[in-house]
């Protein structure tokens, strides 16, 4: 993971243009010296011509020229609309989002309150009082651009005030208004970069608009949105002079919106966490065995990459029956090789190579929609995260009632009926009221009853149980066991993700011990469990407490009493 | 069953789903009365404490005293503050929002003439923004990063950037060029002639609702984005429901939450669109009148305008709140103000 410091070419071609348009806006008048804004009605309204590249207004000025000159009015609102908006907002969400507490409540109340309304309404109150021109347009749009200026910086911060970097300050007994400048303030203004690019899009929109609505600044002065206004009466007699002002702003807003855009990817990338640490040495891969014929589930040298290889080249295989049980660290490619059985991979991790068998049929050989057909009749996956999992705007019983209409069940009385079998299979009483719950309205333990559930559904020959017993206390993880051991004697093959080696040790025939996307050993429980033949298997057993607690230290070797 | 004999559906109890709604609007209720109170507030303070004296700026330079006196009697200027502002409420209770000083006549009355218009001109710069946005949303949602969703979302973009007042000026020009007989938009009011009430508002929503289309395209397809990675989806596709399947059951019901509090963003900043571009088609609505009365200084005027609209906004906030709390419960749960943390 590269850490982005430079701005996305966007970004820095549109700052480039913007840079120039700046420029062109500050010089031109000055070179051209006023003899091109003078009024000539020998030269009203000509179209574009060499001479005149964008035509000529209704005083025969140089439209070109004039928009280099109503730049100057524009711009400066703008720059000074956010100027004052972004310190306002500054001080209110510095002391919102330093303080906390009643202040925060109180201020961003009143902030969500100016930010629900349409901020123009709040510029024309202001304006009705104080009446148009530059100040009294910079003033009444400040104002209204202070609450969002105010909500970036106040969440900027709520994340540095918890960071570890400023708590040791703070420890180190430096004054708030030491913490809040010198090492928080930095820190915000890179995530306020973006919102004054925004911003100042924003503004140029609004002083448009209301000097458009002729209500900004006043007629002797020019500006983009004063000459549109300008340009209303002669639409049809001369359209130049309305096309390129509006031409100007669209191109200046759009800059502004893009570097906005691109000084967002800028500050999401300062902020993303380092690169992530490089596996140290490549564990030896457990030898390749080749799977028994019948297997139930055969994976042979499977490989997944996304950015880089995550899984590389590993085989496995379940047998009818059977339950192996795949242990590991977090992070070592178990689920994700789950996920290939299924072929459920996320968006941007690929299999690479490798062949999948699954109830003697190679599923890659079939069409897209027979593959996830088949899929889905034989792989039934119990998911590890079950409030994710499940659809929460869907009563569960009707997410279950989707897998067994999988079986060839048609009938809707015949599916309720399977449904509540379902349910009380795995122990959950009411199964009438849960089944008409939404997840939210289940705790963690009944979800991952009902995920059970509904990968049991379709009656699948094989079942992925991706940590099915993480989340869940002794009692419930025990329903959850026993079922899978039932299932087994129903002659179900079964893959057991965990990495809670006690666990394993009840359930399993056979152990896989899987490390940095690599079979590091593989065996029957026992043998592996008991006689572990890497370090790394044996680092593993010696992590789990109660494993320690017995004796099982590293290298040390007992016999294999069952818990 | 004995285990699972303790554990308890939670959510379920007594007051349901429609007390929650109840308790929902008025909560929502609430916050449009501290809303309006607040503009108020800000309105007055304003008004009386910025410098000047704002009978004499509303009459102009020339007027007499005696004239400005009777201004500032008639307005209240010559009673304490809170008294007025009290007063104010007091009238605004009973529909009554004082007398313009341009037209000489109650300001309700003189919006009530006018807020058809500028709430038919929303209403289908809302419909557009949906039939047009929505669609688009979709077919850039369904391959992130690639080809026709980078168009979109250029397209999308450059709608943001162009103001609806440019785009107005634009569409009449076309209009011009396609149609010879194209003599501007004329209003017609609907209960002359539906068809000719729409077909008069056709140019006028287009210019309103383009970048609200932006809005929706980028808000809708994140959101779509966001859905299609969710681990349910991930579930759908494991049962091997068919695509249309999966996003009709499973994606949709998910996705319209974004699109309904979208929808209600729109809506809010349709009501400020309008007012610009009823000036530019020179439609007798609200923003036309608005402009008039800040033109004229027209105090009461522009205030009850302001305030009018910003009922009509905080009501479209209620009303997203109560669709969205009807589908899904989970946010219904979530009292406003109190940060509940939802997952």
């Amino acid at each position: 993971m590269k850490r982005r410091r430079t701005l996305p070419r966007g970004g820095r071609l549109a700052l480039v243009l913007l840079l120039l348009l700046l420029l062109a806006v500050l010089l031109v008048p000055v070179i051209d010296g006023g003899r091109s804004t003078v009024m000539d009605p020998a030269r009203r309204l000509q179209p574009p011509s060499a001479a005149h590249l964008f035509g000529t207004d209704n005083y025969g000025r140089d439209i070109l020229i004039c928009l280099f000159e109503g730049g100057r009015a524009t711009l400066s609102i703008a720059a000074g609309t956010i100027l004052l908006g972004c310190l306002a907002g500054l001080v209110i969400g510095a002391l919102s989002g330093f303080f906390g507490g009643r202040v925060d409540w109180l201020l961003m109340r009143f902030n969500d309150a100016l930010l629900s309304f349409p901020s123009i309404l709040l510029a024309l109150l202001f304006i009705t009082v104080l009446g148009g021109g530059r100040w009294q347009l910079i003033l009444a749009m400040g104002l209204m651009f202070t609450p969002s200026f105010a909500r970036v910086v106040r969440t900027g911060f709520m994340q540095q005030r918890s960071s570890p970097h400023v708590i040791r300050v703070q420890v180190m007994g430096a004054s708030p208004w030491r913490v809040m400048t010198v090492h928080i303030l930095p820190l915000i203004l890179v995530r306020l970069s973006s919102a004054i690019a925004i911003g100042l899009a924003n503004a140029i929109l609004t002083e448009s608009s209301l000097s458009f609505l002729g209500l900004g600044i006043p007629p002797s002065e020019r500006s983009w949105g004063r000459m549109l206004h300008d340009a209303q009466s002669f639409i049809f007699e001369a359209p130049w002079f309305a096309v390129f002002p509006g031409l100007i702003i669209v191109f200046t807003v759009l800059l502004a919106f893009i570097l906005g855009s691109a000084l967002t990817e800028l500050r999401s990338a300062t902020i993303s966490p380092g690169d992530v640490p490089a596996p140290e040495v490549a564990p030896a891969q457990h030898p390749v065995v080749e799977p028994p014929a019948d297997a139930l589930l055969g994976i042979h040298e499977l490989t997944l990459a996304a950015d880089e290889e995550v899984v590389h080249g590993i085989s496995l295989h379940v047998s009818a029956g059977e339950i192996l049980g795949l242990v590991g660290e977090s992070g070592s490619g178990k689920t994700m090789t789950a996920l290939a059985v299924a072929d459920l991979l996320p968006r941007g991790v690929r299999r690479r190579g490798g062949r999948i068998q699954i109830a003697g049929q190679n599923p890659d050989l079939l069409s897209a929609h027979a593959r996830r057909r088949y899929l889905a009749s034989k792989v039934g996956f119990c998911y590890q995260d079950a409030l994710t999992a499940l659809n929460p705007l869907l009563p569960v019983g009707r997410q279950i009632a989707e897998s067994v209409r999988l079986t060839g069940v048609r009938d809707t009385e015949a599916i309720r009926a399977r449904v509540l079998e379902l349910l009380t299979k795995v122990h959950l009483a009411e199964p009438e009221t849960v089944a008409r719950a939404l997840p939210h309205e289940l705790s963690g333990g009944m979800r991952q009853r009902v995920l059970l559930a509904m990968a049991l559904a379709a009656e699948p020959d094989l079942i992925l149980a991706d940590e099915p017993t993480a989340a869940l206390d002794g009692e419930t993880a025990d329903i959850v066991l026993e079922e899978l051991g039932r299932q087994r004697e129903q002659g179900r093959g079964i893959l057991f993700i965990s990495h809670d080696i006690d666990i394993v040790r009840r359930l399993a025939d056979r152990v896989a011990v899987m490390r940095h996307g690599r079979i590091v050993e593989c065996g029957p429980t026992e043998e592996v469990l008991t006689r572990p033949q890497t370090d790394y298997t044996r680092l593993l057993l010696a992590s789990q407490p109660s494993f320690a607690r017995r004796g099982l230290l590293l290298g040390i070797q007992t016999g294999g009493e069952k818990p | 069953m004995s285990s699972g004999s303790g554990e308890r559906v939670i959510g379920r109890r007594s007051s349901g789903r429609l007390g929650r709604s109840a308790r929902l609007v008025a909560a929502r209720l609430l916050q449009l009365v501290a809303t309006l109170l607040l503009i108020l507030l800000f309105a007055f303070v304003v008004f009386y404490i910025l410098p000047g004296e704002p009978a004499r700026i509303m009459l102009g330079p020339n007027a007499t005293p005696e004239k400005v006196a009777a201004l500032e009697r008639s307005l209240g200027l010559d009673q304490p503050f809170p008294l007025r502002l009290a007063r104010y409420v007091g009238n605004l209770l009973r529909g009554d929002l004082g007398t313009s000083l341009r037209f000489a006549q109650p300001v309700t009355r003189l919006i009530m003439e006018r807020l058809e218009l500028t709430l038919s001109l929303a209403a289908g710069g809302l419909l557009l923004a949906l039939l047009v946005g929505a669609p688009l949303a979709f077919i850039a949602a369904r391959h992130p990063g690639g080809l026709i969703d980078r168009v979109i979302l250029a397209l999308s973009r450059i709608g943001l950037a162009v103001p609806p007042f440019y785009l107005a000026i634009l569409l009449t020009l076309a209009a011009g060029a396609l149609f010879r007989s194209f003599g501007g938009v004329r209003y017609v009011p609907p209960h002359v002639s539906l068809t000719a009430s729409l077909r008069s508002l056709l140019l006028p929503a287009i210019a309103v609702a383009v970048p609200r289309v932006a809005w929706v395209v980028q808000f809708l397809r994140g959101a779509l984005v966001e859905q299609f990675e969710m681990d349910y989806v991930r579930t759908a596709r494991g049962k091997g429901l068919s695509r249309p399947a999966i996003l009709i059951r499973h994606l949709l019901p998910n996705a319209l939450v974004p699109l309904i509090t979208v929808l209600g963003l729109v809506l809010a900043e349709l009501f400020s669109g309008a007012l610009i571009i009823e000036q530019v088609y020179n439609l007798p609505g609200l923003g036309r009148l608005l402009v008039t009365a800040v033109e004229a200084r027209d105090f009461p005027l522009a205030l009850g305008i302001i305030l009018v609209i910003a009922s009509l906004v905080v009501l479209a906030g209620t009303l997203v709140d109560l669709i969205n709390g009807l589908i899904d419960p989970r946010l219904a749960h979530a009292r406003p103000g109190r940060g509940t943390v939802l997952r």
